[in-house]
């Protein structure tokens, strides 16, 4: 399955599941959360820089956005580079498969968009391999092997301090 | 620049009257110079209809429709596909933006919908449940009475009850109760065989009791996966193959619940 990989730091990485868990959060019942991953495109990769979370309608067990939703998050780029790369949504339990509904309602359809699902409605911090990842390629999404994750998306290096920690000067 | 387009959309410039949009998508700005390599530009006849606008960005970009339906907007107000450009009188470098519903709402299932579905799967059904002896009722099914019954046996011969309600069917799964051979004691543990589930309920992802939002065992689940295969076994995603999967426990199955 060939396409752009996609590149996101750990620092984005971390606060999409934080964004998703606060669907979580929000009243007595958990539900699904969902986070759009915009950013910038070359030839060969693709950037993201920009969470944008929709005014989406979620319960337990599945998650939507209306047109008019997703036209709100569209207005916040209009005139910058910015474009939409992939998203990312939470599932109830284990499973990270797409549902036959993702394959065919998950707003980025594209050549080429990602969508990442990460489970246990993304309440505890996880590693790529724990999730769910699909790429929308010759027309349908289709599933990645989870062996083959990082051939599609990789977590980057986004905030590291290498400052020493060394005596000051009055003692 | 109004003036300069109310002498356009008049067709004072000569030829047909035109208009210059500007449309933000998921991918970006579709205008006189993005994308670059873009076969077609927003430049159009003002008696061009929304729906010629909304197939060509589509068709600039890739966009795929499936179930969604994408739309124009202007502003936050959503623009009718069969009106034509100059009923909103835009000027040159009216911005619209493309957008489309997205997520994994399940959405309601006409029932003549169902009827078909399950009609069709039962034909292929029907045959089978004759080879291995299994009682198959579904003289009543109807477009307000999406419900069928069957009679499994277990090893000693004793006789089960199954309900199966298909509504919503096949984007849910069918709701299975057990029942005595009038249709009474609906979903009692000692209508049910031993073999399942205590609550009680057929533990199963094709068994729309068994997810939490019925009261069953299964937080975990969605019921729009319901054809995906568990831990336990293999996808099950036709009514056939729940038969045969209902048929093979039953068969192993010592008795009744108590």
């Amino acid at each position: 399955m060939q396409s752009k990989k996609v590149y996101i730091t750990d620092v984005l990485w971390e606060r999409s599941r934080r964004l998703l868990n606060s669907f979580a959060a929000v009243g007595s019942e958990a539900t699904e959360g969902i986070v759009y991953w915009f950013g910038f495109e070359t030839a060969d990769v693709g950037i993201v820089t920009t969470l944008l979370v929709p005014d989406a309608t979620a319960s337990w067990g599945c998650i939507s956005t209306s047109a008019e939703a997703n036209a709100e998050v569209l207005m916040s780029v209009v005139g910058t580079p910015l474009v939409l790369i992939g998203q990312a949504h939470s599932h109830p339990g284990s499973d990270v498969s797409h549902s036959p509904i993702d394959d065919r309602q998950t707003f980025p359809r594209f050549e080429g968009a990602i969508s990442v699902v990460v489970p246990h409605f993304a309440r505890n911090v996880v590693g790529l391999q724990e999730c769910g990842v699909h790429r929308f390629v010759d027309g349908a999404y289709k599933n990645v092997p989870p062996r083959e994750n990082e051939d599609h998306l990789v977590v980057l290096l986004g905030e590291h301090n290498f400052r020493k920690q060394s005596k000051s000067k009055s003692q | 620049m109004a003036e300069k387009n109310k002498d356009k959309e008049k067709g004072n410039g000569g030829g047909p009257p035109t208009v210059k949009l500007r449309i933000q998508t998921p991918r970006g700005e579709w205008n006189m110079t993005n994308p670059s390599d873009a076969a077609k530009r927003p430049v159009y006849p003002i008696s061009t209809k929304i729906e010629q606008v909304i197939a060509d960005t589509r068709a600039v970009f890739g966009f795929v429709e499936d179930d969604n339906q994408y739309k124009l907007f202007h502003g936050t107000d959503p623009l009718e596909p069969q009106r034509p450009l100059a009923s909103y009188h835009f000027v040159d470098g009216t911005l619209l933006i493309l957008s489309v519903q997205g997520g994994n709402a399940y959405q309601h299932v006409e029932p003549a919908v169902s009827l078909e579905a399950i009609q069709s799967e039962l034909m292929e059904a029907a045959a089978y449940a004759a080879s291995i002896g299994v009682e198959l009722d579904h003289k009543d099914l109807t477009p307000e009475n999406l419900v069928f019954k069957m009679r499994f046996f277990n090893r000693t011969g004793e006789s089960f009850f199954a309900r199966f309600d298909c509504t919503e069917y096949p984007l849910l799964p069918p709701f299975i109760e057990f029942t005595d051979e009038s249709g009474g004691s609906v979903g009692q543990k000692n209508m049910y065989p031993s073999c399942f589930h205590a609550s009680p309920c057929v533990c199963m992802r094709y068994s729309r009791k068994a997810y939490q939002e019925h009261g069953g065992p299964h937080g975990e689940w969605r019921m729009i996966d319901w054809h995906l295969a568990t831990s336990g076994g293999g996808p099950i995603g036709t009514l056939g193959m729940i038969i045969s999967d209902l048929h093979a426990k039953i068969l192993e199955c010592p008795g009744r619940m108590q």
